[in-house]
């Protein structure tokens, strides 16, 4: 069940059918989680904490919307796309908010993966870890996450599509 | 850039400040400034001069100078404050005739201001009824923090977080806020270790490898200090 707090937030995971999926953490945040299912630090472009983390390559305080994007895109996520299950992608959903860091700007405030089974999985900042099915339940407000401004997708490993190809035959039988 | 504040809608809302007061509401003081804020975002263009003149107790006028400079911050089109400026706000703010320096150095005008601390005889006289209101407005901080950006994935837009820098602001002003920030700590663990640092020019967390580690090592600080038990 999820707890009240996300539904006072994000009311729309009521209907999404979304669900918690771990307790919540200060100890890592979605890119960690999206990004490398590093559950032991917190990846942010300031380095606040000893545990916090950003890759050497990129550059540091940068909080520019292309900064992230360009995380995700040196792990391999190309080409931009839509929300689509596809067996041969994997795919990260970025979310920004109009004016969040600079005026006139996108600022990156949200980032989500698509599982195997054609859900997303979200670590809800210092909160819990949620599977959700749709990802306009995350969006719609402001003060949060504000809305999905790009998907990328990257070709998985031979594994993850029989897993990916088993639920999409289970889901036409 | 000079911040000019419309002084029909300041004195409205200082009125209001007042009635709160009087009425005794629980989160007067951050209904109060909360209001400041948004009014001198809305209102920056207005070339009139703000007409104050009335006496708040010095850490209240702190809060008060501190909603005024996250205006003036979200004005200069900076929408997330720098981590590395809190501590120079507070210490402007804080320091003596600071609010004088304010208005010399144009950043904002008033043509009558009159926000001195209490003097001593009623500063002693109110110092409990201060402490259990400075822990109401804590609590009432940290609680709006924390409603506010719980769910936020990156911790520069916690520490930026207008809540957040004026409990650095108090905490600047009053040492209690450091007493406060540790109970808080201790009961609902939180990304406290930012105000903790600018706010004791200390670090037992620097070697911490975790958010469990940094949160222990903090409360073991606290209670070597005997600021907490």
């Amino acid at each position: 069940m999820l707890p009240a707090h996300l539904v006072k937030k994000f009311p729309k995971l009521l209907a999404d059918g979304a669900k918690k999926t771990s307790e919540a953490t200060n100890q890592y945040n979605c890119i960690a989680w999206s990004a490398a299912r590093d559950t032991q630090q917190w990846y942010e472009p300031e380095k606040f904490e000893p545990w916090y983390h950003w890759p050497s390559e990129l550059p540091p305080k940068d909080y520019t919307f292309e900064n992230f994007v360009r995380l995700f895109e040196n792990l391999g996520y190309k080409k931009r796309t839509d929300a689509r299950f596809e067996i041969l992608y994997k795919k990260v959903a970025i979310y920004a908010i109009y004016g969040y860091f600079e005026k006139d700007k996108w600022g990156f405030s949200h980032v989500c993966d698509q599982l195997n089974s054609g859900g997303w999985t979200s670590k809800l900042g210092d909160a819990e870890d949620i599977k959700h099915n749709s990802l306009e339940s995350l969006e719609g407000n402001n003060d949060e996450y504000g809305e999905v401004k790009i998907i990328l997708k990257r070709r998985c490993n031979l594994f993850d599509i029989f897993i990916r190809a088993f639920f999409k035959i289970r889901s036409w039988l | 850039m000079s911040v000019v504040i419309n002084s029909l809608q300041m004195d409205e809302n200082l009125n209001r400040l007042l009635a709160f007061r009087k009425s005794d509401d629980f989160d007067w003081q951050l209904a109060a400034y909360s209001k400041i804020h948004e009014i001198i975002l809305k209102d920056a263009d207005t070339v009139e001069s703000a007409n104050i003149n009335f006496r708040i107790s010095s850490w209240q006028s702190s809060a008060l100078v501190a909603a005024m400079l996250l205006a003036q911050q979200q004005l200069n089109g900076v929408a997330a404050i720098p981590a590395e400026n809190f501590h120079n706000y507070s210490k402007w703010m804080l320091g003596t005739g600071s609010l004088n320096s304010l208005q010399q150095s144009g950043r904002i005008q008033f043509s009558q201001v009159d926000i001195k601390p209490i003097d001593l005889d009623e500063e002693s006289k109110a110092e409990s009824a201060d402490k259990a209101e400075l822990e109401k407005i804590f609590n009432g901080l940290a609680k709006k923090w924390k409603d506010e950006t719980g769910g936020s994935s990156l911790t520069m837009r916690r520490y930026a977080h207008s809540s957040y820098q004026s409990i650095l602001v108090l905490g600047g002003k009053e040492p209690k806020v450091v007493t406060l920030i540790l109970q808080e700590l201790q009961r609902r663990p939180d990304m406290w270790f930012e105000a903790l640092r600018r706010l004791t020019n200390e670090d037992p967390a620097k070697n911490a490898k975790s958010f469990e580690d940094s949160t222990k090592a903090w409360l073991k600080w606290g209670q070597d200090k005997q600021l907490i038990s």
